[in-house]
């Protein structure tokens, strides 16, 4: 893993068209960061994101069609 | 710290040989979560409002899916505005929900996933899997039971 230190206001460019800048940085713990990306790059909070994919795998775990062909 | 986040093309067997007519093929320009490398799918109509949501060329993306129910879960999501833009929908067009069912999880129940709809633009044929980050939808909320056990 690559790490950076940045301040609030500077960026990081994640190859051609991916900008990352930090927007905000609060007294605590939480930092605000801007993400620039093309449109279909998904863009998630990974612990949502980590579930969905889960579930996704899961909902896919069986033979849909077969499931269906079978009377659902 | 080795993070792996991209998603993993499985060797799959799980081949379906289905001739179609005129397959209306949509496009998944960010595919689904877990599989962002599958991005091209037909709808192959099942029982009811329950299709099969299959992706063209990668058979282990295949989905159980049926129609947003709005008398029971209301209005469906507001879609965000790159969402609109990925489906390229016209300025009042509004898109046909889907949820994704898992059948397979449970011997006992079918559930529907709210946290991660599917919004279809018919007219362009595009999709894209909503992710919401509100706590109040369900990842798996208790569709209905599975039809074998309804008589139980």
């Amino acid at each position: 893993m690559i790490v950076f230190r940045r301040k609030a206001g500077q960026a990081i460019h994640i190859g051609s068209d991916i900008r990352i800048v930090i927007t905000e940085v609060e007294p605590g713990q939480r930092v605000h960061i801007g993400i620039e990306a093309p449109l279909a790059t998904p863009v998630h909070r990974l612990e949502i994101y980590e579930h969905i994919r889960a579930e996704n795998a899961a909902a896919a775990g069986g033979n849909a069609l077969d499931w269906l062909q079978k009377g659902a | 710290m080795q993070s792996n986040l991209a998603d993993e093309q499985p060797q799959s067997s799980r081949w379906v040989n289905a001739e179609i007519d005129n397959p209306k093929i949509f496009e998944f320009p960010s595919g689904v979560a877990g599989f962002t490398y599958a991005k091209q799918y037909v709808f192959l109509a099942g029982a009811g409002n329950v299709a099969c949501m299959h992706c063209t060329d990668h058979p282990e993306a295949a989905f159980v899916v049926t129609d947003w129910d709005e008398n029971r879960l209301g209005k469906p999501p507001a879609l965000r505005p790159e969402e609109r833009a990925l489906l390229e929908l016209e300025t009042n067009q509004e898109p046909l929900w889907l949820l994704v069912l898992n059948p397979f999880s449970d011997p006992e129940w079918i559930y529907a996933n709210l946290k991660a709809p599917i919004a279809i633009n018919e007219l362009r044929q595009r999709g894209v899997q909503c992710v919401q980050i509100s706590d109040d939808l369900q990842l798996r909320y208790h569709w209905m039971r599975h039809p074998n056990k309804l008589q139980d």
